[in-house]
């Protein structure tokens, strides 16, 4: 029985030997490496958006930067970094998966002091087949005799958005036939929402699903509208009349920089997400603005009014009273919408 | 004394297997533990051999208490019921296996594997597979493996068990030869009597765990002391009696009373005899033994070179049929036939304390 | 040798409702996967495999399932010998416990690694990071492929008797020697299936190693991580590469083990 054997040890040492070959350089002293953790949807935006602070820390402090990356769903990376999962930096879907690490102590300082925290801003919109053949125009029409995608609230903290703006629109009038309150809110989701035919898991599943031909209409993000785009997908987008602005917060995680020695560079990069150079590349992938130059540039820059059209009633999350009260009182385990989600899905 | 076995305790739960077995065996005996399957013979074997862990008592081989000592430190041969060859080992390799364990040398361990190969018969054939190999051929293997490493004690648990009786017979021949030839102390478990009287320099009777009683093939068969040894080595006839003066009465019928059995004397007695020592005759005198009365012969059956009979006595009331042993000349001489009545006689009998059921 | 005996037509219905299935359900995929691959050419599949990140969770992924798969096989064996011919208190508790990464999610499995050893945790080490780090990759493949081994050499040793182990020890083998010699040969092929499981269940493991590793590109993303983010980025030629290679892995380790088998049963005769 030596064959068996032998295959053994030897399969052991070839196992360590590989293990054992340190997979990546030391960190020099005039190297530094800092962690991203960030919602799958922005990648792209990163992309460009690192490269372009690691030029501008190079040339002010002279010291080279690694970023490591981590793309994961909103509400599994906020978890990721709460369990341990030590980012310098996150960059999440919604608010309230930041809230979460405030909450576990690993976030102190005041991280809404600028730009409220937020990095990029959209809206939520309707994605419909090439030419909209069934004439979708506004939130109304998902109710009637149509196959509608969304992702699922209970993994994705982004789809929280889509439901939100669904409800508000209707509470604030802009839904014909349901009254412009709670009641008729809820009267019109519930309509919607047995429409819906598959439930992702996150917001680029539903437009991927969305894609490969199920559905008539998604529920989407004007940024995965123009990242789709820029992949080669073809929809034909409709605005509503009346949507929510979705607002992504970033911020330096305060217990893990400390520990790391890298608050300096991590604030730093938070600060370069919301500057002028970065938030133009944010732009360019299909990201409202949040920083006031660059809005201004956009509202004059004839195309880009264009890309940005103005929506007619755009709510924000204050409309719930914010994200404190909606992750409670809406989407917590015994939220009014977690409980309308199971009962319909349940049917 | 090569094997000494104290106050032996085994029980699995609220069950004793081994019940306070004591028994010593002598070098280059081959004894014989005989007894019912499940009467804790095997677990006796086991405990020997250091498989079995035991509750109290203790073990000694060549004067060495090995009670606490592992399987592999107690140097002893063990040979199973189903052969248990190392089926992924040729025969030689499996006779090998003991010798390489300790590290025999190389030359020395051919040696002695085409030797142990001689002395089973198997010359030649030990570069067979198990799965090659005949029943009894495998179980001359499993010996042979088993005496490799020179043994101060041959263990063998039901070794003929699962042969059939022609294979038996000649293995039991060799199994007697080799371990005369090597003098080596063994002990052997059965449940099979013939085997136990065939092989046996001594037998030990085990009935419930508890060792009955100890003694020569012909000591037990004759003498037994227990109701349980003469019932379960060959058939028994048991009768009530009591033992007065000099005289043994049987109901009404008194016999005289055999000498050894003073001890017994005003006792309830359970007479036993076997059924070779009974005689019967067409005429009172004609009887040979002591007379014990008339009887009706109720079923003659052919067995080979003797005939069955059953006889009831008529004289003595509520006795069970008596089991006889006809030559072919006494049936013809008594022209026996059922229904028949005949004169009953005793030769030989035994006398055995009396107890219930 | 079996002989072939003249088939009816119910027995040739069964056998092409057979490959049918197995054709709808492995070589359907495959194939779309090899198709989805080579699409734009090889260019593109060489592009993809030459990136160091997809190197880099190609390595890991593999390394990673490796050991997972010693310590499984190692501790599996084990597992299975205890099971089998020890007897004590709680045996069948064990029994029962051995089964749960079966029966587990996986992601639940990858949140509970995070319970226990991550910030805060019952059991957080204190001196080098598990998860989120190499060490939680390790222990996610380990964990959802650990009843494999045990499952496949468990039935194979129940059946084998214990007295071939027993004469060993009167022969004065060790118990370490009985089971190496004695043992092993007997549940090789046992040993051989288990292998082949566990290290297809590590390599393809997703859930529980997404949750713990924290996915940073070109660290401890693992290859199946790979192909999820590179789906989700739309990069389908990205995904379907490092899912051929994976796969072409898996087919090789069947095939290599099927061999082994093989020579063993002949060398059995």
């Amino acid at each position: 029985m030596k064959t068996p054997k032998t295959l053994l040890i030897l399969a052991l040492l070839l196992s360590l030997i590989a293990f054992g070959v340190p997979t990546q350089a030391q960190d020099q002293p005039e190297t530094v490496t800092i962690t991203l953790a960030a919602y799958a949807v922005p990648r792209e935006a990163y992309e460009d958006v690192i490269p372009a602070f690691q030029a501008y820390w190079q040339e002010k402090t002279g010291q080279a930067v690694i970023v490591q990356e981590s793309y994961q769903a909103s509400g599994a990376q906020s978890r990721a970094v709460a369990g341990g999962f030590e980012a310098d930096i996150v960059a999440l879907s919604v608010e309230s998966d930041v809230t979460r690490l405030v909450d576990a102590g690993l976030i102190t300082h005041d991280w809404k002091a600028n730009y409220n925290g937020f990095v990029t801003n959209s809206v939520v919109v309707l994605a419909t087949r090439e030419g909209n053949p069934l004439e979708i125009e506004d939130w109304g029409d998902l109710a009637g005799d149509v196959e509608v995608i969304t992702p699922d609230p209970a993994t994705s903290g982004g789809a929280q958005w889509n439901i939100l703006a669904v409800y508000g629109a209707a509470r604030r009038g802009f839904v014909e036939g349901y009254a412009a309150d709670d009641e008729g809110a809820t009267e019109f989701l519930t309509k919607l929402l047995k429409n819906v035919v598959v439930f992702d898991r996150d917001g680029r599943e539903s437009i991927l699903t969305f894609e490969y031909g199920i559905g008539d209409v998604a529920i989407t993000y004007e940024n995965e509208i123009y990242a789709g785009e820029a992949a080669g997908s073809t929809y034909s987008v409709v605005y509503p009349t009346s949507t929510i602005l979705i607002e992504n917060p970033i911020a330096v995680v305060d217990a893990y920089v400390d520990e790391h020695g890298t608050r300096e560079v991590a604030e730093a990069f938070v600060a370069f997400a919301q500057s002028a150079e970065a938030q133009r590349i944010f732009v360019e992938n299909g990201f409202r603005p949040v920083n006031e130059d660059v809005i201004a540039e956009v509202a004059t820059d004839e195309e880009l009014a264009e890309k940005f059209p103005k929506i007619e009633d755009l709510f924000t999350i204050e409309e719930f009273g914010g994200w404190s009260v909606v992750r409670k009182e809406l989407f917590g385990d015994e939220g009014r919408f977690t409980a309308l989600i199971a009962e319909v899905a349940g049917e | 004394m090569t094997i000494r076995l104290d106050h032996l305790v085994k029980k699995y739960g609220r069950q004793t297997v081994v019940n306070d077995v004591s028994l010593e065996i002598e070098q280059g005996e081959l004894f014989v533990l005989l007894g019912a399957s499940g009467s804790g013979k095997s677990t006796i074997l086991r405990i020997i051999a250091g498989l079995t862990s035991l509750d109290s008592g203790s073990v000694q081989l060549n004067g060495r208490d090995v009670t606490r000592l592992s399987p592999q430190q107690r140097d002893t041969g063990f040979v199973f019921q189903n052969y248990s060859l190392f089926r992924h080992l040729n025969a030689a390799a499996n006779i090998e296996f003991g010798l390489k364990v300790r590290k025999a040398p190389r030359k020395e361990r051919q040696e002695r594997v085409a030797e142990l190969l001689r002395l089973i018969g198997l010359d030649g054939l030990g570069g067979r597979m198990p799965a090659q190999l005949s029943g009894g051929q495998q179980q001359r293997v499993a010996l042979a493996r088993a005496l490799a490493p020179n043994p101060s004690v041959l263990l063998l648990d039901e070794p003929f068990g699962a042969l059939d009786v022609k294979i038996r017979g000649q293995l039991r021949h060799s199994l007697r030869e080799i371990q005369q030839q090597l003098q080596i102390t063994t002990i052997l478990v059965t449940h099979d009597q013939e085997e136990a009287f065939e092989l046996a320099d001594r037998i030990g009777i085990i009935e419930r765990g508890v060792l009955l009683e100890v003694g020569t093939p012909a000591q037990l068969y004759r003498r037994p002391k227990h109701l349980y040894t003469a019932n379960f080595l060959g058939t028994a006839n048991v009768l009530n009696a009591r033992r007065n003066g000099k005289t043994v009465y049987v109901d009404q019928v008194s016999l005289p009373a055999p000498s050894e059995t003073e001890h017994l004397q005003n006792q309830a007695v359970h007479l036993v005899c076997r059924p070779e020592e009974i005689d019967l005759a067409l005429e009172r005198e004609q009887v040979s033994g002591s007379l014990i009365g008339r009887g009706r012969i109720s079923n003659i059956t052919f067995a080979g070179s003797l005939e069955r009979a059953t006889v009831q006595l008529i004289d003595v009331s509520a006795a069970k049929p008596l089991h006889v042993l006809l030559s072919p000349e006494k049936v013809r001489s008594l022209g026996a036939i059922p229904g028949q009545e005949v004169f009953v006689g005793i030769q030989d009998f035994h006398l055995l304390p009396f107890q219930e059921n | 040798m079996r002989e072939v005996a003249p088939k009816n037509p119910l027995q040739i219905l069964l056998i092409l409702l057979v490959l049918a299935y197995a054709a709808a359900l492995i070589i359907a995929p495959i194939y779309a996967i090899s198709d989805g691959a080579i699409e734009r050419g090889w260019q593109p599949i060489k592009d993809t495999l030459q990136d160091d990140g997809v190197q880099h969770a190609l390595r890991i992924t593999f390394e990673f399932s490796i050991i997972a798969t010693l310590l499984n096989t190692f501790f599996g064996v084990i597992i299975a010998w205890v099971l089998a011919r020890q007897r004590f208190y709680g045996r069948t508790l064990v029994n029962a416990l051995v089964d749960i990464p079966f029966v587990f999610s996986p992601v639940i499995a990858g949140y509970t690694m995070i319970v226990l050893f991550g910030r805060n945790g019952w059991l957080e080490p204190t001196t080098f990071a598990i998860v989120f780090a190499y060490p939680g990759i390790i222990l996610a493949k380990t964990f959802v492929a650990l009843p494999f081994v045990s499952r496949e050499v468990g039935p194979v040793l129940e059946s084998l008797p214990i007295e071939p182990e027993e004469a060993a020890y009167t022969l004065g083998a060790s118990r370490w020697g009985t089971f190496w010699r004695i043992v092993m040969p007997g549940i090789w092929v046992g040993v051989i299936y288990g292998v082949v499981l566990t290290l297809a269940r590590s390599l393809g493991e997703f859930g529980a190693v997404a949750v713990v590793s924290g996915g940073i590109e070109g660290k401890t993303e693992t290859a199946t991580m790979y192909v999820y983010r590179a789906l989700h980025d739309r990069n389908r030629i990205g995904a379907y590469s490092v899912s051929l290679v994976l796969g072409a892995v898996s087919v090789l380790i069947l095939l290599v083990m099927s061999l082994l088998k093989w020579r063993l049963d002949r060398q059995r005769g």
